[in-house]
């Protein structure tokens, strides 16, 4: 197509666009921004870590709400066994047999001077 | 002076509206609401309902701006083919009788016809588009009056960019040759 042509075709589509085109009222720009206004999801919010109390950040520290609640459920089955079977480690750690010097003989004395070496 | 967010695409505008962004909405419907209010109001003729379907089209960007995937398809031809599909419902609602009778209510050219009336150029180029190929026509009057880039319309034609090029191209040459016979009764005179 030569420039004259082409010019000559844009003075049609020219036309056809000034008589089609509407400018957007006032109201409806007020209609379409409340409508975005009401449907707009709420914003994300980012709680910078300086403004975190010392609590949650250690709760943070140790794995958030998850790491803090495992924490809490092994304490309490600690405290369960300690209540439910308290003679269940008895024998070798809570009562291990207990050996008093006052039971020794006088002979005590003598005999571990023979079994460790004099030096003075 | 422009600022970021003027320049953002439309992509990462309604990324950002989804986000909470007070100003994204604002700056989109200044881009995006002037186009769709044009595209339905030469379908429609109609000033009222054309706005009411431009609002209806923004709505459902606002609407489907959560689940929007960037780079998958672009607003303005999504945009497009939404008030598209709204003003072909609100012409079958008008015009039932005319439907049943086999007018096809997605014909880019008989709406904007009608209100083209007395507008001698306009009437003349609308007249002689609904001449062309089906396609050629809808290449045509998307570029030309529409506005929309090669691109955008080769993501609603279906078609690569050298294929709506070449429909365009076929378009107007063919356009020019129906005009050029009506000069003189178009007003135009040989110098």
């Amino acid at each position: 197509m030569s420039d004259t042509e082409i010019k000559f075709l844009d003075e049609f589509f020219e036309e056809a666009r000034r008589a089609g085109d509407l400018t957007p009222s006032q109201d409806l720009m007020a209609r379409v921004m409340a409508d975005a206004r009401a449907m707009q999801p709420e914003p994300l919010v980012f709680e910078p870590a300086s403004k975190l109390g010392f609590w949650a950040m250690l709760g943070q520290a140790i794995g958030g709400g998850r790491g803090v609640g495992g924490l809490v459920a092994a304490a309490l089955v600690g405290v369960g066994i300690g209540f439910s079977f308290p003679t269940f480690f008895g024998g070798g750690i809570i009562a291990p047999p207990a050996t008093y010097l006052s039971e020794f003989g006088a002979d005590f004395d003598i005999a571990m001077e023979e079994v460790l070496p004099y030096d003075g | 002076m422009m600022t970021a967010l003027e320049e953002a695409t439309d992509d990462a505008l309604l990324v950002l509206y989804a986000n909470g962004d007070p100003q994204a909405a604002a700056i989109l419907m200044r881009r995006l609401l002037p186009r769709v209010l044009g595209q339905a109001y030469r379908k429609l003729a109609d000033q009222a309902e054309a706005e009411d379907v431009a609002q209806e089209a923004m709505m459902r960007l606002w609407k489907i701006a959560p689940d929007w995937e960037p780079g998958k398809a672009q607003v303005s031809t999504w945009l497009y083919r939404v008030t598209e599909n709204l003003c072909v419902d609100r012409l079958r609602r008008k015009r039932p009788v005319a439907l049943d009778e086999g007018m096809d209510p997605a014909d880019d050219t008989a709406s904007a016809y009608e209100q083209m009336q007395g507008k001698t150029r306009a009437e003349a180029l609308y007249k002689a588009l609904e001449t062309l190929p089906e396609r050629q026509r809808k290449a045509v009057v998307l570029r030309h009056i529409e506005g929309l880039s090669n691109p955008e319309i080769s993501e609603i034609l279906g078609v690569g960019v050298e294929a709506t090029e070449s429909l365009i191209a076929r378009g107007k040459r063919a356009l020019s040759g129906l005009l050029a016979r009506r000069k003189a009764e178009l007003g135009y005179h040989d110098e």
